[in-house]
């Protein structure tokens, strides 16, 4: 059963990798193609989830949504990744001072609720979809700092840390080569975990008009859309809102998947 | 003979934080080596034999520790604070070392061929290729079958023994004037354990490196080394030739260790020593051995501590009544 769902979630997010890629091809009509007197349209066969206020369609729009749903997710994770795992081993490997100065900054970022502080550091960069992940990410790197630290800080206890202590390791390149691949499994996990939640918060910023400017289609802008419509058009908020769910669904199921697999990290040996 | 000597370690203090405090694990640790010879450091869990190794690879920071006073000469060389750069070019070059335990020794998520890979590439300027071949070809050298395949196993594929000797092929993959073996067989069964000393046996007359020993088995000792110190609660109390150690110890404690070693078809209980070794939290004034010793006398011994003394045949000791035993 467990493995069932995984596979339904790897098929999920397959399909939403494939129409990103492929939406010049699969979509088909122009996203931003207005026919301003086919608006808020039901589905049909010509328009499968409808249109939208402006007549657009809205199959197309969630497809060339789709890439810039990953495409953020993505730029999330990396800039979280990027900031949270180097500070995180820094922290794991000198306990005290340097743990102590690394915890509260991301003890501090973590208590300041992840939307207001994205719309501030927004507010600073200005708007877009770039910043505005940029933002995400630095909101979501105590995760990873959280998790490189405590596996750093376990990995680091190990005889071959010592080992390679002695055979002349600089302490970076114990940390970079030795101690970063054994504590790497539980950030993939987090990693999965982070991009389903990236996707929600780039939904809630689109939707809030401060991450992706139209005319360009987001998942988020569509639901924003379609809120305001939602009296003369209800069905249209289904897509959207759908396609959301089920990627982030999907993207949680993988990682718990990864969990499982990957398991704790078991030390070797007696 | 100044020359002679490869390492000298000298009055070593080594104080870790023991719940907030700086206390001291090591106090008066001495040692001295010859190039080419091997020396057994032996004591009980918790006297500070591997302590000791790491101050001489200056790793006692690295460690969380800090070495209070004495010095370690290496080569010619002091050890105690010296660069970080220096320290790492002794260790894995001109020191090398194995552990206790071979398979948590090994990164798990390296090849054993990268192990030794890296020793040899982080100390000389070889192509990636020439390193791997050194490998290879070191691997074969400690006795691993196939060495060219099994150079690109995982250690988990490997057995403790197995692990051990890849340990070793690291550890002398530089050619290091100075082999540290910190309990290497402790976690090896007993067939191993012979294989593998031999093995060490063989490296050190072939290459002609000092061999430091850290064990608590007497019996391989006895065995391997030349020259023994025997460390008590963080001190070196008698240094001598294997031979003396064995056959005269002048030191109660060494007399009570040599008592306590299982004899095969010995039908009688075998002796042990009465009472532990102190923390390093709770030190006593005078011998610190004093409590469990069955010659001590009421004042002197419990009064003030005990220096450790020469006494004659190039051996010391550090006991008030050692001349009880020379007597003897």
């Amino acid at each position: 059963m467990r493995k069932a769902i995984y596979y339904a979630a790897v098929a999920v997010l397959a399909v939403v990798v494939m129409l990103a890629i492929l939406a010049p091809w699969v979509a088909p009509y122009d996203p931003n193609a207005q026919d301003l007197l086919g608006r808020l349209q039901p589905y049909s066969a010509e328009h499968w989830f409808g249109t939208d206020e402006y007549g657009r369609d809205q199959l197309s729009r969630l497809i060339f949504g789709a890439r810039v749903s990953l495409l953020a997710a993505v730029e999330v994770v990396a800039v979280s990744f990027l900031i949270g795992v180097p500070a995180g081993v820094l922290a794991g490997f000198f306990p005290g001072l340097v743990d102590g100065a690394l915890s509260r900054v991301s003890d501090a970022l973590m208590s300041v609720p992840s939307l207001v502080l994205a719309l501030t550091i927004v507010a600073v960069l200005g708007q877009g979809l770039v910043s505005a992940m940029f933002a995400v990410g630095i909101v979501f790197s105590p995760r990873f700092f959280r998790v490189a630290r405590g596996s750093t800080y376990e990995v680091r206890q190990e005889t071959f840390i010592e080992a390679s202590f002695a055979i002349g390791c600089s302490w970076w390149r114990v940390a970079w080569r030795h101690v970063l691949p054994n504590a790497m499994s539980p950030l993939v996990v987090q990693m999965a975990v982070v991009l389903g939640a990236a996707i929600t918060a780039e939904a809630s910023l689109s939707f809030l008009g401060i991450g992706v400017q139209p005319p360009t289609a987001s998942w988020g802008g569509m639901l924003a859309s379609a809120y305001s419509n939602l009296f003369e058009a209800a069905y249209l908020i289904w897509a959207p809102g759908v396609a959301i769910a089920a990627t982030v669904l999907a993207f949680t199921i993988i990682g718990d998947e990864a969990r499982v697999v990957l398991g704790t990290r078991q030390p070797v040996g007696a | 003979m100044q020359s002679d000597t490869l390492l000298q370690v000298r009055g070593l203090a080594v104080e870790f934080q023991i719940g907030g405090q700086w206390t001291r694990v090591v106090n008066d640790a001495w040692l001295s080596l010859a190039r080419g010879e091997t020396l057994g450091l032996v004591g009980e869990s918790g006297s500070g034999k591997s302590i000791t190794s790491m101050a001489v690879l200056g790793l006692v920071s690295e460690l969380g520790g800090r070495v209070a006073s004495g010095s370690v000469r290496f080569d010619g060389e002091e050890v105690v604070g010296a660069k970080q750069g220096v320290l790492r070019r002794l260790r894995g070059q001109r020191i090398g070392m194995i552990f206790q335990q071979p398979r948590r020794s090994l990164n798990p998520a390296f090849t054993v061929g990268d192990h030794i890979a890296e020793t040899i590439r982080r100390h000389s300027r070889v192509s990636r290729a020439e390193a791997w071949k050194r490998a290879v070809s070191l691997l074969d050298r400690v006795g691993i079958p196939r060495a060219a395949e099994r150079a690109s196993d995982y250690p988990h594929l490997f057995s403790g023994g197995m692990c051990q000797r890849v340990m070793i092929a690291m550890a002398i993959s530089c050619e290091p004037k100075l082999l540290i073996a910190d309990e290497p067989t402790t976690a090896l069964d007993v067939t191993v354990q012979a294989k593998v000393l031999e093995l060490l046996r063989e490296l050190v007359r072939e290459s002609g490196m000092a061999m430091l020993f850290i064990s608590h088995d007497l019996t391989v000792v006895s065995e391997v080394t030349q020259r023994v110190a025997v460390m008590y609660a963080g001190q070196t109390v008698e240094v001598g030739t294997t031979r003396q150690i064995f056959s005269q110890p002048l030191h109660p404690y060494t007399k009570a260790l040599l008592a306590s070693i299982p004899g095969a078809g010995r039908q009688q209980r075998l002796k042990v020593i009465d009472g532990s070794i102190p923390p390093p939290t709770r030190m006593i004034p005078g011998c610190r051995f004093n409590p469990r010793c069955d010659c001590r006398l009421s004042d002197q011994c419990q009064s003030r501590p005990v220096e450790l003394v020469e006494m004659p045949d190039e051996r010391s000791v550090r006991c008030l009544r050692a001349d009880l035993a020379v007597a003897s």
